[in-house]
């Protein structure tokens, strides 16, 4: 089954939905494009690179194939002006308030032989490595479980064609205050002299105030790698973070909480190895994120919570691998952010390059939904769920994962996977 | 974890403005500003210049974050107690 479309949710179908759907988990990963992920899952009926994709450099035809290793060779880059390589092709760049250059998805091979914005780039052998995908079957089995017995969404874009930073940002806020790179040192300097990150119209933990989320961060791996993110923002401190050693005995107690956000731990981020880590970043492989994807899935399922909740795995931003669909227009946040951050003029017109989301409830069918999402889309599903105004006109604008949801209860989804 | 601790040539390298491992450090001082204020924070943070003052300082420090952590949600008597 597919959807193509969302629907239109009348107000008795939405008070339906929010007698199903209390309690929504999120779990984000690391830099991996759908395409490198999907593409060669076998799952029938996704938009999906073919041998027919391909990149060219230095008259070598690169064809997007099967065979990408767990761990890359070097970290693709995907800065912002990697990402308008990758998308505009060879040299492209934005000139600062826009346009945006014209999409063709031509320049990623290039952009991993040439970039060294994330270290030195690969040997020229290496570069095919970028126009590769996985196999999703043996090498994420936990993920392709979900995106296969749930529904695995082909649309989902990242918030905007960069970095992890003003990615993460987008989903706990519909906005980057502006910045669209990863941010420097004067910015953070800044930043810590109020507080932390700063949203024009606040984040969604803001909206939904305190003891109405959770949020944890796994704790494995080298213990430079267990930093939560989040823990970046005005208004959250780095002890509201919880360990995920808890998550399984607190979803048994009294779990009230409308909202559950997860981050993976990061691995080794003094040498920029992200090894150890459980993120699925591409130096460091798949494995430990797989098992971390299982494991929420596995607590949540086992939990008094599973017949009220909805998991969304997805991926902050593609890593710098190639991607086939064409990131569409989108509606700019228009919060009045300053344009201090805003360093490459980026308007926040143009969406990220893709990436896999699934959506896991007893509520939902299997199927691939070709509907258009970017992470504001969490917050979009949050904010009609339990009744919050949108925060930015991006999650105004963006489609919810509500359509997804069914009258029907499952009763056939895996006790573990 | 064992082989963090060990030297690491890298651990020679100056710390990469953009980089996430400076933007995971500013959390840490964040936190580190919480625990022990500013001029606490300040004055350990000065002499974190290199990849490997970096890791000095985050296995300094993350433990006592993850103890406090622990302490207030023992006193706040939250799930995760």
């Amino acid at each position: 089954m597919t959807n193509t479309a969302p629907r239109t949710l009348d107000g008795a179908q939405l008070d339906a939905i929010r007698s199903r759907i209390k309690h929504v988990f999120v779990l984000m990963l690391e830099n991996r494009s759908f395409d490198h992920m999907f593409a060669f899952s076998g799952i029938p009926g996704i938009n999906a690179a073919t041998s027919d994709n391909f990149n060219s450099y230095k008259d070598t035809k690169y064809t997007f194939q099967n065979g990408a290793p767990d761990r890359m060779p070097s970290d693709p880059g995907h800065e912002f002006e990697d990402v308008v390589e990758q998308l505009g092709g060879i040299g492209a760049q934005y000139p600062k308030g826009g346009p945006y250059p014209n999409i063709t998805n031509s320049g990623f091979a290039a952009n991993y032989a040439t970039s060294s914005t994330e270290g030195k780039p690969p040997p020229l052998p290496d570069v095919d490595k970028v126009m590769r995908g996985i196999d999703t079957r043996n090498q994420t089995p936990a993920l392709y479980q979900l995106a296969t017995q749930f529904v695995l969404c082909d649309a989902w874009h990242s918030s905007l064609p960069g970095p992890t930073w003003p990615n993460r940002f987008f989903l706990h806020g519909a906005s980057s205050a502006g910045l669209d790179h990863s941010p420097t040192r004067s910015e953070l300097e800044e930043w810590e002299a109020v507080s932390g990150f700063t949203y024009p119209r606040g984040s969604i933990f803001d909206a939904l105030g305190g003891g109405s989320y959770r949020l944890y961060h796994d704790t494995s791996g080298p213990i430079a790698g267990q930093i939560p993110q989040v823990a970046s923002l005005k208004g959250i401190s780095f002890f509201d973070a919880h360990p995920l050693t808890y998550f399984e005995q607190d979803l048994q107690l009294s779990y009230d909480y409308k909202y559950t956000f997860i981050e993976p731990s990061y691995g080794n981020v003094v040498h920029d190895t992200y090894e150890g880590g459980s993120s699925q970043h591409p130096m460091d492989g798949l494995i430990e994120g797989d098992r971390l994807v299982a494991r929420i899935y596995n607590a949540i399922r086992n939990s008094p919570l599973w017949e009220s909740s909805m998991l969304i795995v997805t991926f902050d931003e593609h890593g710098g691998f190639y991607d086939s669909a064409l990131p569409n227009k989108v509606t700019p946040p228009n919060d009045n952010a300053g344009p201090g951050l805003n360093s490459n003029g980026f308007d926040f017109t143009v969406l990220g390059v893709r990436v896999p989301a699934v959506v896991v409830s007893p509520w939902v069918e299997e199927a691939v939904d070709h509907t258009t999402y970017d992470h504001s889309s969490v917050l979009t599903t949050l904010e009609r769920l339990f009744n919050i105004a949108p925060l930015t006109d991006r999650d105004k604008n963006a489609n919810d994962l509500l359509s997804l949801i069914t009258a029907n209860l499952r009763t056939d989804c895996p006790e573990n996977i | 974890m064992s082989n963090d601790r060990q030297k690491d040539l890298r651990d020679d390298e100056p710390i990469r403005d953009r980089s996430n491992l400076q933007s995971f450090l500013f959390i840490v001082r964040k936190a580190h500003m919480e625990l022990e204020g500013q001029d606490a924070m300040l004055a350990r943070f000065e002499t974190v210049k290199t990849k490997g003052h970096a890791r000095e300082y985050l296995e300094e420090t993350l433990p006592k974050l993850f103890e406090e952590r622990e302490r207030r949600h023992r006193r706040k008597g939250t799930p995760s107690t």
